[in-house]
């Protein structure tokens, strides 16, 4: 057996075996590295931190966080909530569209104070409230028609 | 610590303040210590061991009690120290502050307290040199006075490898006062 083999023996305790303890007890060089070793372990050991009882303050931590199943459950109704938040705005979006882009008619004469008669038509309104649709007005089918199908 | 620790764990889970309160008590503090020695930095260890006792909590149903609560919950802090260390491995922090001394000590005298500073900054040094697993090894064994075989099993070696790595441990921490001190 090694110098080193017989104190580790004798360091970790336990069942020491004869042969290691009878190598330390006849070298020197041995019984001193021992010494120091059992030095160094009773300087480790004095110099344990104490534990303070200000220390026990992180309960809230334990208390505070959700498990596991509450947290994945929080995060699906709030991706539900969001989903429904998202939705209710596109859906109010479109119909806010609809609103402004197809006005009944009788909302849009009686708010606009160009409007035309009742009798005026569609074309008619167009004409006075975009001017460039005068072009479209004056524009006939047969002019369409050889402007698609060129000769 | 009577009660049986699935049954502990239990009632943590059911949201009993008690049960946490004694949870906290008991384990918390030797469990930041532990981490405070591995990672050198109370902030770092008071928050990884909160980390600690929320893992223990909600992985709750994973502890079969082959082992004790106390055992399981160091496994979770010592993978958790590995990992903070290997994450930022050039990141050597100095201790910001150690535990005041307590009455506990047993020494009154301003010369005995300032001795036994002395002492700790020395170790505290000394313990700084050694590798992570040596360190662990180390502060498992002589602060939380935990057997090989617990130490074993907290760190998933052979209880042959963790007695080996107390050693030199030792023989490292010992190389390392001496050279502070010189020739």
């Amino acid at each position: 057996m090694d110098h080193e083999e017989a104190v580790k023996r004798l360091i970790i305790g336990g069942p020491v075996p004869i042969e290691a303890a009878s190598h330390v007890e006849g070298c020197v060089s041995c019984r001193e590295e021992l010494a120091a070793l059992h030095s160094t372990e009773a300087l480790l050991k004095r110099a344990k931190p104490s534990i303070e009882p200000a220390q026990y303050h992180a309960r809230p931590a334990l208390e505070a966080r959700p498990s596991r199943i509450r947290r994945r459950a929080l995060a699906a109704a709030a991706a539900i909530l969001l989903a429904g938040l998202v939705g209710g705005w596109s859906l109010g979006r479109m119909s806010g569209q609809q609103r402004t882009a197809a006005p009944s008619r009788e909302v849009a004469l009686a708010e606009v104070p160009w409007a035309p008669s009742s009798e005026d038509s569609t074309l008619s309104l167009l004409q006075s409230a975009y001017p460039v649709a005068d072009r479209f007005s004056s524009v006939t089918t047969a002019d369409t028609t050889s402007y698609m199908e060129p000769e | 610590m009577a009660e049986a620790p699935q049954e502990w764990l239990r009632r943590i889970q059911a949201g009993e303040p008690a049960a946490a309160e004694r949870l906290m008590g008991e384990m918390f503090g030797p469990v930041r210590r532990y981490l405070e020695g591995m990672l050198r930095n109370p902030a770092q260890a008071e928050d990884l061991a909160q980390e600690a006792m929320v893992r223990l909590v909600e992985h709750a149903s994973e502890f079969r009690g082959e082992a004790s609560l106390r055992t399981y919950l160091f496994q979770i802090a010592h993978n958790l120290a590995l990992n903070h260390i290997s994450a930022a491995p050039t990141k050597r922090e100095e201790y910001g502050s150690e535990a005041p001394l307590s009455k506990e000590d047993g020494r009154s005298g301003a010369f005995e307290t300032l001795a036994l500073e002395e002492e700790r900054r020395r170790v505290r040094l000394a313990l700084g040199c050694l590798p992570p697993r040596q360190r662990s090894v180390v502060i498992l064994r002589a602060w939380e006075e935990l057997s090989f075989k617990e130490i074993a099993r907290v760190m998933g070696l052979a209880e042959g490898t963790a007695k080996a790595h107390y050693f030199f441990a030792l023989k490292n921490m010992r190389r390392a006062m001496e050279a502070e001190n010189g020739p």
